[in-house]
């Protein structure tokens, strides 16, 4: 297992739409999600597949496969949910965040990101 | 039509790791808008997620490993005192480890099984082997192996990948659950 080190942008994207997504994150969802968080920037569900297979790896989430439904063709999804090391590796990242966004608001004034 | 063609499912199929092959095709049916669509799709997702496979499939420190056995088992075809030992060796060996990077990409924890593994050390050292025969078709006889090496080598080779296989087995794949966990 590779050791879980501190989270890229984009992990941390994914991690936030499995957090947001609770019991209903697959493939689709979380691509979905994930665009949702990243905008204005394209997610492509690639990179969704890569980024939950490193994470996984890490053991920040964990997979299941549900059974196979007809709008899928009879296919099965797999399913993610954050595990706890997943959860407090957010957490830290949300808490630098927040002393980032802290820190900006200071300097440029808490308005500023609304202006762009 | 409100799904892919199935002759189109099963080509992109064909080509996905057996690992994520049931959850990628289905998610790209239920994203599926029309032709162009599923197969831009299908063509952006099947290289990462090969990619993304061989990089966890793979250690690094027993690829290293294997390239060094393979290029070993092969020695005895370079002569030392020839300038074209690195490439004469090189070849073999490259072509042999690219072929176990691509198997390592379709390898799941069904595929691992000592079998599955020994069949593809055979195909890539059969690969190697076909780079000597390839190179002899283009008339680079500066760049082939002595006489009997390529046989010979393949063969060491195949022995040598195996027995670091034994000692360093691989991890099984994380994602491998399929129920729910509590």
């Amino acid at each position: 297992m590779a050791k879980a080190d501190s989270l890229g942008v984009f992990e941390q994207v994914i991690l936030t739409a499995l957090l947001a997504l609770r019991d209903n994150a697959y493939g689709v969802t979380i691509r979905e999600r994930a665009q949702q968080l990243a905008h204005p920037k394209a997610v492509s569900i690639g990179a969704v597949y890569v980024t939950l297979d490193r994470l996984e790896e890490k053991g920040l989430v964990s997979s299941w496969l549900s059974d196979p439904t007809p709008e899928r063709g009879g296919r099965a999804k797999r399913c993610y949910r954050l595990e706890p090391a997943g959860r407090r590796a957010l957490q830290e990242a949300a808490v630098t965040a927040k002393r980032i966004w802290d820190s900006t608001a200071d300097a440029w004034g808490s308005n500023w990101a609304r202006a762009k | 039509m409100t799904h892919p063609p199935e002759i189109v499912e099963d080509a992109v199929g064909w080509f996905l790791p057996p690992a994520c092959r049931e959850e990628v095709l289905g998610d790209l049916y239920e994203r599926y808008a029309n032709a162009a669509q599923y197969a831009a799709s299908a063509l952006m997702v099947a290289p990462r997620v090969i990619l993304s496979h061989i990089r966890r499939n793979t250690d690094a420190r027993v690829f290293l490993l294997t390239g060094c056995a393979i290029c070993y088992s092969f020695a005895a075809g370079a002569p030392q005192d020839d300038p074209w030992t690195l490439p004469r060796l090189a070849i073999p060996t490259i072509a042999a480890l690219l072929v176990l990077l691509f198997r390592n990409g379709y390898a799941d924890s069904e595929g691992r099984r000592l079998r599955a593994i020994t069949f593809d050390i055979a195909v890539a050292m059969g690969a190697a082997g076909l780079t000597q025969l390839v190179l002899l078709a283009a008339l680079r006889f500066d760049l082939m192996l002595l006489e009997w090496c390529p046989s010979q080598g393949s063969a060491a080779g195949w022995l040598f990948v195996i027995l670091l296989r034994a000692i360093f087995p691989p991890e099984m794949r994380l994602s491998a659950a399929t129920r729910r966990p509590d």
